[in-house]
């Protein structure tokens, strides 16, 4: 018996991070999917008894092109990579210099602050900074991983919560506000990007400060899960949780008055921050690490709801670990006020405001309909 | 291997009153006992019985370099006085000019010196150094005055493990606590300050970080308050969910905050964890003396010109060895304590939970004069296992002869020479110049006035450290270790206790101990339908009894002892422990089984009662006759609001009232577990499945 059929996506494994939204639902290869041997035979033999000689067919107008309303015409996957554009198409990165010699060089996330060119003009645009990132020097991240030893001391009583995290926060924001694969799909699909956004970010910051994990100096770690296969700094269980809080937070924030309360704030970020922490009583990552995760991840948050919100500014970050003391252990409280729901700034180990307000350059009216959409949802 | 037999050059027992142990710790287990080195200081308790003894010792106690007094709060002791318990802290160096000068003989009966592990430095005042004299200890900084009290204010302390003093369910309204003080021994404290050890909180500073309302929430609170440092190694007692003090907290004088409780304030003392992490509680005693005063002297500061404020203290600890007898130091300082009635104060403690532990053996010589007690003690245990046995008093109190001889036969069939019953003299088995194995004769002064023969043994496994070779031999053959007492002149009902130390894992500790057992054949723990056997068959079959595990420090008069039962089946918990089987020859005045026995767990399938996890709005399970105890406390507080005598009679006359009344269908059980009865009245009724406690 086959059910309704829908395509299968693309043909690589690699969006195995959206496969958590079941609002794509895209079957595959089951024994009813669309690359069935006996359904597509099937469809051949039926066509053959109904068809008929062919009849010129009546015209259906166009869609109109390049607009906001096609998109709940595609498939969920097909808008993830469309948004993804969106986003991707505007940053860039390059390797800084270091400000002292012997310093960690700062590697950097640009945005570009885009104008549209009129006609057939090619577009043109300013980098504008987006993050800065240095590592700690090696002599920081060994003595860093004594706390890492310290925090096993939590492993029995996380054990369950690091393993149902190991794939990201999916599941407990959903469980803190009413965030739903069917009931609240376009939120998905904001959540989702802002975890891809993080990813990405994050994965090409990790290859450039190249960090050891803390298992790497000293073998009484011995990590309770398999150490991932890429760099500590920054976290990126860090970034995706702190990034997909904040967006949540802002989403909701203005659609009723329970959500307005402060107390989002608050259990949104204690959320993010006890994942992030999870990662340290695991064994695979520091506390320094943890600091630059969740900087790059509220940073990349509100800079993904401007984006979204089609405002004309946003802010740029920037963590210094030559800064970072070497016994300065992760206190969210200390990154984020969540009275004023804002990120703050902790010159004392190097995380800083730069550059006040820059612009956002060119609106996304695909990015402002998620939103939308997205928005439409939280009555 | 070889045994050897040495006679009283063993420096430091010829000191009267010394620590049985202290010869053990201070020789072939001091790696064990002063991991930091010999010139670790470490705490211990003291009570002298003669003038010229108490003058030399307060001439060493200013400006000594390797002993100062520790105490608290105005009215306590800082020099010694005769009869009086004191807690010092002392260097190795300071027994080994000790033990030079004292002539050898026991001679003096009522002094008593016992030790107790060294703390972690971080508790230590910063800044202190040998040979600056006693740091000096300050009354509190208040901030405000609480009281005047209303009538009926009955002040509940809690001396344990992981005390969430922040939480909710330990305050009035929702930002007021009702902890007046907490004393953090394990915490960090500069010189000058309110207590000689680890860092106290009033209640205006735990106002101030609850007040606060940071997002952080407690959380941030006990990372404030230096309890969650993760820059520390130390054990964080409230980093799990589930926490030992503070579940017992919430069953003894926790309250929803709404009902603006204001007639129970708390007393809080989290104990070093040093003597909470040593299973065996052979440490605890100086520790808990120090928090029991440290309760006295807060209670009268509540009270200020008032009048007296009762006071209920609940110590949700047990041990294992001792006399009892109601004769342990600790035992005694709480009698002591509880008939001073300055405050008014009552103390109770769990049963234990060791009634199927197989750590108890009565050594009954009337079919056999040669009795062998088979020790087995398991491989990779990182701490020594002890063992003691107890001779009976003897008519002019120091025994003229040898009353029985002891051997004892290693795994592998070595046997050592006999020892009698000669104080101060130790057979020893040697591994390559290392003792692994200590069997010793030791005459407890005092009003203990008996015999014991403590045997030792290395632990049977160690972490080497790079650096000291010779610990690699310091290591106890595990397996099978046979104790054979040979009678002499014993009779009934005259025979020797033999108590094993506790040696298993400690609640929220990672698990360094074994527990070492009786295993002997004539042992049935199950019966033939394959049940396991709750009591011990009468009369008993076998050496090794369930019978007389109790707390060794719940056997005071005035100690009032909680035992466990199960609320739906209203049967005894299978672990909580037990009287002696038979009336032995001791004080008189102690009962020798639990006051009453209380709910600790809710049924068969549902273990243990619920109650506060470490943070606000969480509650979870818990069982043990730890949880039964907080319950007495909360009832014998009522009885003190009522100006009626919450003392041990007042106990025993609820209980027998309530177990008389109990339904004829109801499953007896033995008064020496039960005590005087179940207690059950307070507890609301039991429904489908578990109660969640208010």
């Amino acid at each position: 018996m086959t059910g309704f059929l829908n395509d299968l996506g693309p043909a690589t494994g690699a969006t195995g991070a959206t496969g958590a939204t079941g609002a794509t639902g895209a079957t595959r290869h089951t024994s009813t999917g669309p690359d069935n041997a006996l359904v597509v035979e099937a469809l051949i033999r039926s066509r053959d008894g109904i068809v008929g000689g062919w009849q010129p067919a009546a015209q259906s107008s166009a869609l109109p092109a390049e607009n906001v309303a096609n998109l709940s015409r595609w498939a969920g996957w097909v808008r993830a990579y469309v948004y993804d554009f969106e986003v991707f198409s505007r940053l860039s990165f390059s390797a800084g210099a270091a400000t002292t010699p012997g310093a960690e060089v700062p590697m950097r996330i640009w945005h570009l602050d885009m104008t549209p060119g009129t006609g057939n003009a090619p577009p043109t645009g300013t980098h504008r900074p987006l993050l800065a990132l240095c590592r700690p020097s090696i002599a920081v991240l060994a003595a860093q991983v004594q706390m890492v030893f310290n925090y096993a001391d939590l492993r029995s009583d996380r054990a369950a919560e690091i393993l149902a995290q190991l794939h990201g926060p999916h599941a407990f924001l959903g469980s803190l506000a009413y965030v739903n694969p069917e009931r609240t799909r376009w939120t998905v699909e904001l959540l989702e990007l802002a975890f891809r956004l993080a990813t990405h970010v994050e994965l090409r910051l990790k290859h450039a400060l190249a960090c050891r994990r803390p298992n790497e100096f000293s073998p009484q770690i011995q990590p309770m899960i398999p150490t991932p296969n890429h760099g500590e700094v920054p976290s990126g269980h860090a970034a995706e949780a702190f990034i997909m809080a904040l967006v949540l937070r802002r989403l909701i924030q203005p659609r009723a008055p329970v959500y307005s309360q402060p107390i989002y704030d608050q259990q949104l970020m204690r959320l993010a921050a006890r994942i992030a922490i999870n990662r340290m009583v695991a064994g695979v990552h520091t506390p320094v690490g943890t600091v630059a995760g969740a900087v790059l991840g509220l940073t990349l948050g509100e800079y993904l709801v401007r984006r979204c919100q089609g405002s004309s500014t946003y802010e740029a970050w920037a963590f210094d670990g030559n800064a970072y003391p070497d016994d300065q252990d992760f206190v969210w409280t200390e990154l984020f006020d969540a009275t004023q729901s804002r990120q703050v700034e902790q010159a004392a180990y190097g995380v800083n405001r730069t550059g006040g307000s820059l612009a956002l350059g060119a609106p996304s009216p695909i990015l402002e309909q998620l939103w939308k959409n997205a928005s439409a949802e939280w009555l | 291997m070889q045994w050897t037999k040495v006679n009283l050059n063993s420096r430091y027992q010829s000191v009267p009153g010394m620590d049985p142990r202290a010869d053990w710790l201070l020789g072939p287990g001091i790696a064990d006992f002063l991991p930091e080195g010999p010139e670790q200081p470490f705490p211990l308790l003291l009570r002298v019985d003669d003038e010229a003894t108490a003058a030399y010792l307060n001439q060493r106690l200013s400006g000594e370099q390797h002993f100062f007094a520790a105490s608290f709060g105005p009215g306590s002791p800082r020099q010694l006085r005769v009869g009086e318990q004191v807690s010092a802290f002392a260097t190795k160096a300071f027994f080994d000019e000790m033990a030079r000068q004292e002539p050898g003989l026991v001679s003096r009966l009522q002094q008593r010196i016992q030790f107790s592990l060294p703390m972690s430095r971080s508790a230590e005042r910063l800044g202190w150094r040998p040979g600056q004299g006693a740091p000096e200890t300050l009354p509190p900084n208040l901030g405000y005055s609480s009281g005047p009290w209303p009538e009926g204010t009955v002040i509940m302390a809690v001396i344990d493990d992981g005390i969430g003093f922040a939480h909710e369910r330990f305050r009035r309204g929702s930002d007021k606590t009702r902890v007046e003080f907490f004393w953090n021994q394990d915490g960090k404290v500069p010189l000058a300050s309110s207590v000689p050890f680890g860092r106290e909180w009033v209640k205006a500073e735990i106002d101030a970080l609850i007040g606060d309302r940071k997002p952080g929430g407690e959380d941030e609170i006990y990372r404030r308050a230096g309890m969650l440092d993760f820059r520390t190694s130390d054990h964080k007692s409230l980093g799990p969910r589930l926490a030992h003090g503070t579940h017992i907290l919430d069953l003894a004088a926790g309250e929803d905050p709404a009902r603006n409780c204001d007639n129970r304030p708390i007393i809080a003392v989290q104990l070093a964890s040093v003597a909470t992490a040593d299973a065996s509680g052979a440490s605890i005693e100086h520790f808990v003396k120090m928090a029991l005063e440290y309760v006295r002297a807060r209670a009268k500061l509540l009270a200020g010109n008032g009048p007296p404020l009762p006071v209920v203290v609940n110590f949700s600890y047990s041990t294992q060895t001792g006399p009892h007898d109601g004769t342990a130091a600790l035992e005694e300082f709480i009698d002591d304590l509880v008939r001073s009635n300055d405050p008014p104060m009552r103390i109770v403690v769990p049963a234990g939970n060791g009634h199927a532990a197989r750590c108890h053996a009565e050594i009954d010589f009337s079919a056999d004069s040669v009795v062998s007690l088979p020790w087995r003690v398991q491989p990779e245990d990182l701490t020594p296992s002890t063992l003691e046995i107890w001779m009976p008093r003897a008519d002019n109190l120091l025994p003229q002869a040898d009353r029985i001889r002891v051997s004892i036969v290693t795994p592998s069939g070595s046997e050592s020479p006999l020892l009698g019953e000669k104080h101060g003299s130790w057979i020893g088995l040697l591994n390559h110049g290392e003792m692994v194995c200590c069997v010793r004769y030791v005459f407890v002064p005092s009003s203990t006035a008996r015999g014991v023969f403590v045997v030792t043994l290395q632990p049977s496994a160690r972490l080497l450290p790079d650096t000291v070779a010779s610990l690699a031999f310091r290591v106890a053959p595990h397996g099978i270790w046979r104790i054979k007492l040979h009678n002499i002149s014993l009779s009934k009902p005259d025979w020797p206790q033999a108590w094993i130390a506790r040696d298993d894992v400690v609640f929220g500790y990672p698990q360094r101990g074994r527990q070492s057992y009786f295993d002997a054949d004539c042992y049935a723990r199950f019966d033939a339908q394959g049940r396991p056997v709750e009591e011990d068959p009468d009369p008993p079959t076998c050496t090794v009894r369930r019978t007389h595990m109790m707390n060794g420090i719940g056997t005071g008069a005035e100690t009032i002892m909680a035992g466990g039962f199960r609320h739906r089946e209203y049967r005894m918990a299978t672990y909580s422990a037990s009287g002696p089987a038979m009336a032995m020859a001791a004080a008189a005045s102690t009962p020798l089984k639990p006051a009453a026995a209380l709910v600790s767990d809710d049924t068969t399938v549902h273990a243990g009662v619920m109650a506060a996890g470490t943070r606000s709005g969480v509650r979870l399970a818990m069982g043990g006759t730890s949880v039964a105890a907080p319950r007495l406390s909360r009832w014998i507080a009522t009885q003190l609001a009522a100006s009626a005598g919450g003392d041990h009679s007042a106990v025993e006359t609820q209980a027998s009232a309530e177990e008389q009344a109990l339904p004829k269908s109801t499953p007896p059980a033995v008064p020496k577990r039960a005590g005087w009865g179940r207690i059950g009245s307070f507890d609301p009724p039991l429904g489908q499945g578990r109660r969640y406690w208010p």
